[in-house]
């Protein structure tokens, strides 16, 4: 008898399998990030049914909501052309193959079921009262406080830095000056005079 | 066994007590829009089909069923048929957490708030790729137009939840009413009222109403990202738009002004005949939520389109400054326990 969790589970996870591989294999940038974002989701469903409500909906919420539709934004500008690319991939292969051997030894290494001590598999379960997110809070405004300033802050360098790369001065830009014409009013931009009509009784 | 089968149906005719009222809602949110526009700019508006055009929301869509799909040459046809559905499915899913009474809710969960900030994120891949796939230019270029906005306004709507749920100390929707039990002064849009004035300006920009419709300029871009559909393509952009407007209208009404608290909540001035009306009711949601809607359509009558660099200028530059100075305040004030509010 498979109950509705396994039947979830396995439902989401060759889901997410799935379109892991169509992010690879489609023969468009667009499919391919269309994959990604379906992958998203199905992780967040997975991460739902740990009770991981905030991080599965966070994953949502920045992935999925900004950083994939600014991706997607990239993407459909480029109009990249997989297919003439692949030819030349095909050349690596054996090198490919290697590499992507070792990646996956180290990643069973280091995050498989043993360094995890999984002792029990199924459905987990948490109290009446139980809330993710002020678990997660707790954590991480107390023990993890540190780094997570830190990674605030490397996050900032790095943005100071793509701007400070990428800014030219104001030299090149084309742009309205706000403030003048948010001070622009009747008062000083239109003057009523009065003269004498130029035709004497008209036309 | 059976008991999980009687759940999933039980759980099924609550999506169609929601949904099929939202529908409704939506289509004579159409006739309203055409009809209280008309009265502002002094005309009639329908008033062909139906006593005074009523049955026009019904005209309208057996035209639009019936209509063929026209697909563009050279479109992606998959993405074409996909994007009017990513934009119409997040805008009914985000119902489902969306609280009508005390205990009248589908899905009650501690995250509510998150919830709907990710649900209501998803719809702007409908627009994308919408644009996208059309393979035409003022489709394409109304899609940017509205993935910029979103993106953009997607960041003060956030971080006026941040307030909302400072104040509330909860994420549940539910719990957020609660909190806002009291009377007309113990409601959020008091003691956040730059935050109320930011979510609501976002909500605006959030669904391309005007004045911030940009993304379908019609006198620079025709219709912006659904120019090339028609039918039941253009009819599904259209029921999510709408639903969109009556979900940011329902969710100021929860977050900034109480729910389905009554105003006249322990007001002892009331003659005792008129006790009732300070009993907490579904009808006073309906009636913030309506004067919300009706509030969209009043800006769309007034205000002209705003300038795009302008529109950028407001999010960034304005709201975002506004929002988080008033978070800092806040928290001073929850700080000090500002009465009667942050207890």
């Amino acid at each position: 008898m498979i109950d509705v969790q396994t039947l979830t589970f396995f439902a989401f996870s060759g889901l997410l399998l799935l379109s892991a591989g169509g992010v690879v294999f489609s023969r468009h940038a667009v499919s391919s990030v269309m994959f990604l974002i379906l992958c998203f989701l199905c992780s967040t469903v997975l991460w739902l049914m740990l009770h991981a409500e905030f991080l599965g909906l966070a994953l949502l919420f920045v992935y999925v909501g900004a950083v994939m539709t600014l991706f997607l934004f990239v993407v459909m500008m480029l109009n990249v052309k997989i297919d003439a690319t692949k030819a030349r991939l095909l050349k690596y292969f054996p090198f490919v193959l290697v590499l992507g051997g070792g990646l996956v030894t180290m990643l069973w290494l280091a995050l498989g079921p043993d360094a995890f001590s999984i002792k029990k598999t199924g459905v987990l379960a948490f109290s009446e009262h139980y809330n993710n997110t002020r678990a997660i809070g707790e954590v991480m405004y107390t023990q993890f406080v540190i780094p997570l300033e830190l990674t605030a802050g490397i996050l900032l360098v790095a943005m100071v830095a793509a701007i400070a790369l990428t800014f030219r001065g104001s030299q090149q830009r084309r742009v309205q000056d706000t403030p003048k014409q948010l001070m622009a009013s009747k008062a000083n931009n239109l003057r009523i005079v009065s003269m004498a009509s130029e035709h004497e009784g008209g036309e | 066994m059976f008991e999980g089968f009687f759940a999933l149906i039980w759980i099924v005719i609550k999506i169609l007590a929601i949904a099929l009222p939202l529908i409704g809602v939506v289509a004579y949110l159409t006739l309203a829009e055409r009809k209280i526009i008309g009265y502002q700019q002094s005309r009639i508006g329908p008033n062909r089909a139906g006593v005074r055009g009523l049955l026009q929301p019904i005209a309208d869509a057996i035209k639009l069923v019936f209509k063929e799909m026209i697909f563009p040459t050279a479109s992606n046809r998959y993405l074409f048929i996909i994007a009017p559905l990513l934009a119409f499915v997040p805008a009914l899913v985000t119902w489902s957490v969306i609280p009508f009474s005390e205990g009248l809710v589908l899905a009650d969960v501690n995250a509510g708030v998150l919830l709907v900030l990710a649900f209501s994120s998803l719809g702007i891949y409908g627009l994308l790729l919408s644009g996208w796939s059309s393979n035409s230019k003022y489709a394409f270029l109304g899609a940017l137009r509205a993935c910029g906005q979103a993106v953009s306004y997607e960041i003060p709507m956030g971080f006026a939840l941040v307030g909302v749920l400072m104040a509330a100390d909860s994420m549940n929707m539910s719990e957020i009413v609660r909190h806002q039990a009291g009377g007309i002064w113990h409601w959020y849009a008091v003691p956040l009222l730059p935050l109320f004035l930011v979510y609501w300006i976002s909500g605006l920009a959030e669904t391309n109403r005007a004045p911030f419709d940009v993304a379908e300029g019609e006198s620079e871009i025709v219709a912006g990202f659904h120019v090339e559909y028609s039918g039941m393509g253009f009819a599904l952009f259209f029921l999510a738009e709408y639903a969109n407007m009556a979900l940011i209208a329902i969710l100021t009404s929860l977050f900034f002004l109480g729910g389905w608290n009554s105003p006249f909540e322990g007001a002892g001035w009331l003659p005792s005949t008129l006790a009732w009306l300070q009993a907490p009711c579904m009808l006073w949601l309906f009636i913030k939520t309506g004067f919300f809607l009706f509030l969209y359509l009043w800006i769309r009558a007034t205000y002209p389109r705003y300038r795009y660099d302008q529109i950028m200028r407001l999010g960034w530059k304005v709201l975002i400054p506004v929002t988080l100075v008033w978070l800092v305040v806040e928290g001073l004030a929850i700080q000090w326990h500002v009465q009667p509010w942050f207890v």
